[in-house]
């Protein structure tokens, strides 16, 4: 069986609220914006350098406080 | 792997909260309330047999200075009542999904001004001799203000090009008879389907074969081939791109988006292209929706100027039925495919993701709901009148004041695109995403130009005339 490992939506290396990203992403709200729905939740792994969906996973995940 | 505090660099992190909060913290849900409830409103008046009329003022067609001071004087209130329904309307919607309104409030007042005086330049008789178009004007009025001489960063609050080009995009859906939709929209979906497929595999391949991540190289395909910087970032989380990867392919996408806003205007003005031709060429080959109705808006009242073929309204349709209908909605079902390669062949075990198919609606662009029932809404509403009655009444007390409204929501997204780009502040590309993007972009031009003008030229130019 494979192990379950908690998503990146509750890591606190995961940042996905929409002014960090658009902060954080230059460019993305001249013809776009980090309140769309195509974003769906996906954010940026600060441990790793990625932006990734939140229901991504690994065995760096280090729970919310 | 770095070493990182996660509790560093801001604010703890909160879980996505997604589920029914996607209704009030996304602007493509607050674009769908705000249209809608336009539409609604103004058929409530027209129904009690009143009109919005007055609150959707504009200046009026001016030859001396003195006729466009009468004309603003004499609807000086209309101007107070419109700017307060717009304070009201985007200041409380960004201030739930999180913005300050302090900050809005001033950076609107700004916006609003300019706008009044880039139509009131529109509106001028003379105005297409120097090619004046408001979408043209307005954007390069913001690149000198945000590039040379500055404003302050909190401003951006108010300069939100996205959110006022949905909102205005579920307006245009009034003015958009469905039976129009139905008519185009699989012409419009086998277009964009060939261009987008194509354009993503140019890309894509140039890209790869140019030694780039293949993450990169989606994100880059995704933004030339789909839809702008929102088809890069919604790519670069399907596929778990690197940080840098959306900011390369978003700098390149808004570098061509606005190179193309003049180009294909111009290009199509010196073609003499028929607007509803231009319009699809415009939707197939420009790179992002606000971008892409600057420039059929700007075409449309260019074309209407000089007395080219076709009507104003066909080049924003063709355009419309082309991006939104043929390109935008299917940016799910990409990024879910791409997702589906990006972790079965590219990197199985690193991130952990298992595609889910229910991401094809999570990113499924929420305005076009919108834009689709205000689209029904107003067919159903106008169906019993005849064309005769339609030009009488249903036409200027009904749907001529929510295309008005329309236009403004656009003016303001042209403006805030302007405001908003500082070309110092993007990410630098490096040559490899530069010469990939761009050889995707000029195939796509091409194509887009065989396909519009050529194998579906007669059918763009009847768009939208009686059968």
């Amino acid at each position: 069986m494979t192990e379950r490992l908690p998503c990146c939506r509750y890591c606190a290396y995961f940042r996905s609220e929409p002014k960090e990203i658009e902060a954080e992403i230059p460019g993305l709200r001249v013809l776009g914006s980090g309140y769309a729905s195509v974003r769906a939740g996906d954010g940026l792994c600060r441990r790793h350098g990625r932006y990734l969906p939140a229901t991504a996973a690994c065995r760096d995940y280090h729970p919310l406080r | 792997m770095n070493d990182v505090d996660p509790a560093a660099g801001g604010a703890a992190a909160r879980p996505h909260r997604g589920g029914w909060t996607e209704l009030w913290l996304k602007e493509d849900w607050w674009a769908v309330w705000l249209g809608i409830g336009i539409v609604l409103v103004a058929y409530g008046f027209f129904a009690a047999g009143a009109t919005i009329k007055p609150i959707a003022v504009a200046p009026a067609k001016w030859h001396t200075f003195g006729q466009l001071w009468a004309d603003f004087t004499a609807h000086v209130d209309g101007y107070g009542l419109q700017f307060l329904m717009w304070v009201a309307i985007f200041g409380v919607s960004l201030r739930v999904m999180g913005h300050k309104f302090s900050e809005f409030l001033p950076a609107f007042v700004f916006i609003y001004i300019l706008s009044i005086i880039i139509f009131m330049i529109g509106a001028w008789d003379q105005a297409h001799h120097y090619n004046l178009e408001p979408p043209l004007v307005a954007l390069v009025v913001g690149m000198v203000v945000s590039n040379f001489i500055g404003l302050p960063r909190w401003m951006d609050t108010g300069f939100r090009v996205e959110y006022y080009i949905k909102t205005g995009i579920v307006l245009l859906g009034a003015t958009l008879p469905f039976t129009l939709i139905i008519w185009a929209g699989p012409y419009a979906i086998v277009q964009a389907s060939v261009i987008s497929i194509t354009t993503f595999v140019v890309i894509y391949f140039a890209a790869t074969r140019l030694g780039l991540d293949r993450r990169l190289a989606a994100c880059l395909g995704a933004g030339g081939a789909v839809c702008g910087v929102s088809g890069a970032i919604a790519i670069a989380g399907a596929v778990g791109a690197k940080k840098e990867h959306p900011s390369i392919a978003i700098t390149m996408v808004i570098v061509w988006a606005i190179l193309m806003i003049f180009f294909l205007p111009l290009v199509s003005r010196a073609l003499h292209l028929h607007t509803g031709v231009a319009g699809a060429w415009i939707g197939t080959s420009e790179f992002a929706d606000a971008a892409g109705f600057a420039a059929a808006q700007a075409y449309g009242s260019m074309a209407a100027g000089l007395g080219l073929p076709g009507t104003p309204d066909q080049a924003v349709w063709g355009f419309t039925l082309m991006k939104v209908i043929g390109r935008d909605i299917w940016i799910g079902l990409w990024a879910f495919i791409l997702a589906i390669i990006a972790t079965t062949r590219w990197e199985a075990q690193e991130t952990g993701v298992k595609p889910d198919a229910a991401q094809i609606w999570w990113r499924f662009p929420k305005f076009v709901v919108g834009f689709l029932a205000a689209s029904v809404l107003m067919t159903v509403v106008v169906r019993h009148y005849s064309l005769a009655e339609f030009n009488r009444v249903a036409k200027p007390l009904l749907v001529g004041p929510v295309k008005a409204l329309r236009t403004w929501s656009f003016i303001f997204c042209f403006l805030s695109i302007g405001l908003t780009t500082r070309f110092r502040e993007l990410a630098s590309v490096g040559a490899k995403p530069f010469w990939a993007f761009s050889v995707g972009a000029i195939v796509n031009v091409l194509l887009g130009f065989l396909l519009s003008a050529v194998i579906f030229g007669t059918y763009w130019s009847n768009l939208g005339l009686p059968k």
